[in-house]
């Protein structure tokens, strides 16, 4: 039995992938959503998407292992991010879950060739971490669901075909029994998104309001009143998909963060260089801690993962900025939304010392990274999550 | 990558753990630490583990031993650490033998390595010297008319005691010390005797040659054996807190429903998985890929001293008073945590071998 190596399968498996990246990794800029979509579209039509997901729904009916092989070679190539990473994250897997046979024949093949872009509307302005304490109506009324209501911290939503959407449709009934989740069009009337400038300057979320907004029974998946435990079957799902790809990131961050100390004139200091090594055992932890704890992640030790992921990353990114020295928060007025502002991080050009835009990617990367322990549960929820339902210590 | 155990090895583990909690509980440990016999109680311990072809594991077949690798004593290795065994496992079972397979003749071998496996013979190693650090190049190149070596495992009850000695240049040999002087040179870690070992240079009776990354790499997989016995026993002071957070009560509920006491338990598996990680993967490395054994054996050893120091503070801290006493075994597993954490390179010389080997320094 072999640990580490790959077998003949995997091996050729790999090859393949690694030939296809180096062919066809392009260099886009983040903001480029076109070159974006028809990225992604490209990865679909060669196969390397949606790996786990069944071959019905135009996923590739992979195991785990390939998803991983994926996820370092992805990480080797430094490929761009995935536009439609809410759907193919979180709306698809728990679609997957809990979808019905029409909606999984509707929707799936359309997240993965990005010609429909999801997100997610579960958080508002008074249910974030308690988001049971959610308001958006869905009031009956015939054949639909009229919604009225509003969600927040919506990523994606300026550029989103589709919702995937939690509201309430009993409000008599405790806050857990009377919630249900849709799908709804977003271009639906009465719909409107307005962007949220977030610290970085880029309005990656947004607002999305819903004002009698007419939705078709059709779109609910599962029964009425059943929403609540949806919902955290997309947690899991998304924490789980989150930890993965996340580490794939990782892996970037830190070859990204190696090959900027080694070119450096100066060599690091030693405690410096020891902060590295120590990103370096931490990193590789958690990457092959992902692997090995795969088949326990969609339950809620993906919660592990996630804080640990969160707090690596941020710390990833402290080192990286420090390195630079006293150039460190220069050159960017902390603003990082204009197109080419952090373009060179993907494709496998790697940037270099001199390059302007190379400060301010590891300026906006450490500012991006305060939002790890908040987004898709804060570390303090998570915690909690991990000390009640992991190690089960009583809730009260 | 494939890190999930196969039947024997989960076998392994369960009747491992099943054997420890018979014949090791802290009651056995207690008596270990505590009576006149007290080496009595290590000795039936050992014996006991030797029927079950413990020492042998990883010794080769062609020497009557087990023939197994790295992965499978790590599994044994978290049970053993889990139960805060004494060192001899560790001195005879894999430093020992390791040593041997390295660097003695197929004739030495065959001559010892039966016996070791057996557990008939109880063997250890001493590497370092006075001065060496956790750097077998510092070793002194020429032996002079004594050798003196430090932190010797299981010294005092060990029936053959093995130097591994610099040669000079990257030379190295493993000798047997005859006439050795054994002093006891206590530790924190009561759970384990270490010894200081003289032996005048006309007594040593080599038994083969090596190199300086040979001895490494004997050191190495001792370092990866530590820090599976770290993890295993961090797992245990894990399951411990739990227990009692869920038992004790304050302000009319469990103290487990407190969040401060919640977070610090989530914390303490945090680390615990990563250390278990880091623990499987420098196994796998040792047993298929010992090219890169150096820089995995590091990941292990700085993960698993920073994760049993820390879940060893923690679990002191959520007993409260109680955790602060002699009687409760906390204490016994922080000695053993922050012995370890100063036993075949500490955290930051891990962390300096693998910015060295980045080319960062
Ligand atoms: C970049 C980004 C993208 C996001 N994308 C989406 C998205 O696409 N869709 C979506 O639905 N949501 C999204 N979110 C929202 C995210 O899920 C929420 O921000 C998060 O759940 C926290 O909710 P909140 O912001 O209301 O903070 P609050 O819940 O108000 O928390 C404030 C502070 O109090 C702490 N706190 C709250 N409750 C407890 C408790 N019980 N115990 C201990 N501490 C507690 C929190 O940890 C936090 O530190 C996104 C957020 C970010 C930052």
């Amino acid at each position: 039995m072999t640990r580490l190596q790959d077998t003949p399968a995997e091996a050729a498996f790999r090859d393949r992938l690694r030939t296809w990246l180096e062919a066809n990794t392009p260099k886009i800029g983040k903001h480029d959503v076109a070159a974006l979509k028809a990225w992604q579209r490209k990865l679909h039509e060669a196969g390397w998407l949606g790996l786990t997901w069944p071959a019905e729904y135009g996923g590739q009916g992979l195991g785990f292992r390939e998803q991983a092989i994926f996820n370092e070679e992805a990480a080797r190539a430094r490929i761009p991010p995935n536009i439609n990473n809410i759907g193919l994250m979180i709306a698809g897997p728990a679609l997957i879950a809990v979808g019905s046979e029409a909606h999984k024949k509707r929707y799936l093949p359309k997240i993965l060739s990005a010609e429909e872009i999801w997100c997610q509307g579960f958080s508002e302005p008074n249910a974030g971490s308690d988001l049971a304490a959610l308001q958006t109506r869905a009031v009956d009324d015939g054949d639909d669901y009229v919604i009225t209501g509003q969600k927040i911290w919506t990523s994606n939503s300026l550029i989103a075909d589709y919702i995937w959407l939690l509201v309430r449709t009993d409000p008599n009934a405790p806050r857990h029994k009377g919630i249900t989740a849709l799908v709804v069009d977003m271009k639906s009337p009465g719909v409107t998104v307005k962007p949220l400038r977030q610290i970085t300057g880029e309005a990656e979320f947004g607002e999305v309001f819903f004002d009698e907004v007419r939705v078709p029974k059709a779109n609910r998946v599962g029964a009425e009143n059943d929403g609540w435990i949806i919902g955290m079957k997309t947690f899991t799902r998304e924490r789980a998909n989150l930890s993965v790809a996340l580490s794939v990131r990782l892996q970037q961050q830190f070859d990204r963060l190696l090959d900027s100390v080694r070119n450096r004139d100066v060599p690091l200091d030693p405690q410096q260089a020891r902060e590295v090594a120590q990103a370096y055992v931490d990193s590789q932890c958690l990457t092959l801690t992902c692997e090995r704890m795969a088949d326990r992640l969609f339950g809620f030790e993906s919660s592990v993962v996630k804080v640990a992921w969160a707090e690596m990353n941020q710390r990833l990114q402290r080192i990286g900025l420090s390195t630079l020295g006293p150039d460190a928060p220069l050159l960017s007025a902390g603003a990082f939304d204009q197109v080419g502002d952090t373009t060179a991080t993907f494709g496998t050009e790697a940037l270099s010392e001199g390059d302007e835009s190379y400060a301010k990617s590891w300026q906006f990367g450490y500012l991006r990274a305060r939002a790890n322990s908040i987004e898709g549960g804060t570390s303090e929820i998570l915690r909690s999550v991990i000390a009640e339902r992991v190690l089960g210590l009583p809730r009260k | 990558m494939d890190f999930s155990l196969n039947e024997e090895q989960v076998l392994l583990r369960d009747s491992a753990r099943e054997f420890l909690g018979e014949e090791w509980p802290s009651a056995e440990l207690r008596r270990m630490l505590d009576a006149a016999d007290g080496a009595a109680a290590a000795q039936a311990l050992w014996s006991k583990m030797s029927d079950l072809g413990w020492p042998g594991l990883l010794v080769s077949e062609d020497y009557d031993g087990l023939g197994l690798g790295m992965f499978d004593l790590a599994v044994l290795m978290e049970e053993t650490g889990a139960a805060l065994i004494p060192g001899t496992l560790h001195a005879s079972g894999l430093l020992a033998v390791s040593a041997l397979e390295a660097m003695a003749t197929q004739e030495s071998c065959q001559k010892y390595l039966p016996d070791i496996a057996e557990g008939k013979l109880k063997a250890t190693v001493g590497i370092y010297e006075p001065g060496s650090g956790w750097t077998p190049m510092m070793l002194a190149p020429d032996a002079g008319e004594v050798v003196t070596k430090r932190y010797v495992p299981d010294g005092a009850s060990a029936d053959l005691i093995l130097f591994v000695n610099r040669t000079g240049g990257n030379g190295a040999q493993i000798a047997i010390a005859h006439e050795a002087q054994v002093e006891d040179i206590y530790s924190m870690d009561v759970t384990r005797s270490l010894s200081q070992v003289t032996c005048s240079a006309d007594k040593l009776e080599v038994l083969g040659e090596g190199t300086i990354a040979d001895v490494q790499a004997v050191i190495d997989r001792a370092a990866i054996g530590l820090s599976a016995e770290l993890i295993g026993s961090s797992a245990r002071v894990l399951d411990m807190t739990v227990e009692y957070v869920k038992s004790r009560k304050q302000f009319g509920r469990a103290v487990g429903t407190f969040q401060a006491v919640q977070h610090k338990a989530a914390d303490m598996l945090i680390g615990i998985e990563k250390g278990r990680t880091g623990v499987y993967y420098a196994a796998a490395v040792a047993d298929e890929r010992p090219d890169d054994l150096a820089r995995a054996a590091s990941v292990a050893k700085a993960t698993a001293n920073q994760t049993a120091v820390s879940v060893g503070e923690l679990g002191i801290q959520l007993h409260g008073g109680l955790g602060f006493t002699w009687e409760q075994d906390l204490h016994l597993y922080l000695k053993r945590a922050k012995a370890a954490e100063f036993t075949y390179g500490d955290t930051k010389w891990h962390l300096d071998r693998i910015a060295h080997g980045l080319g960062l320094s």
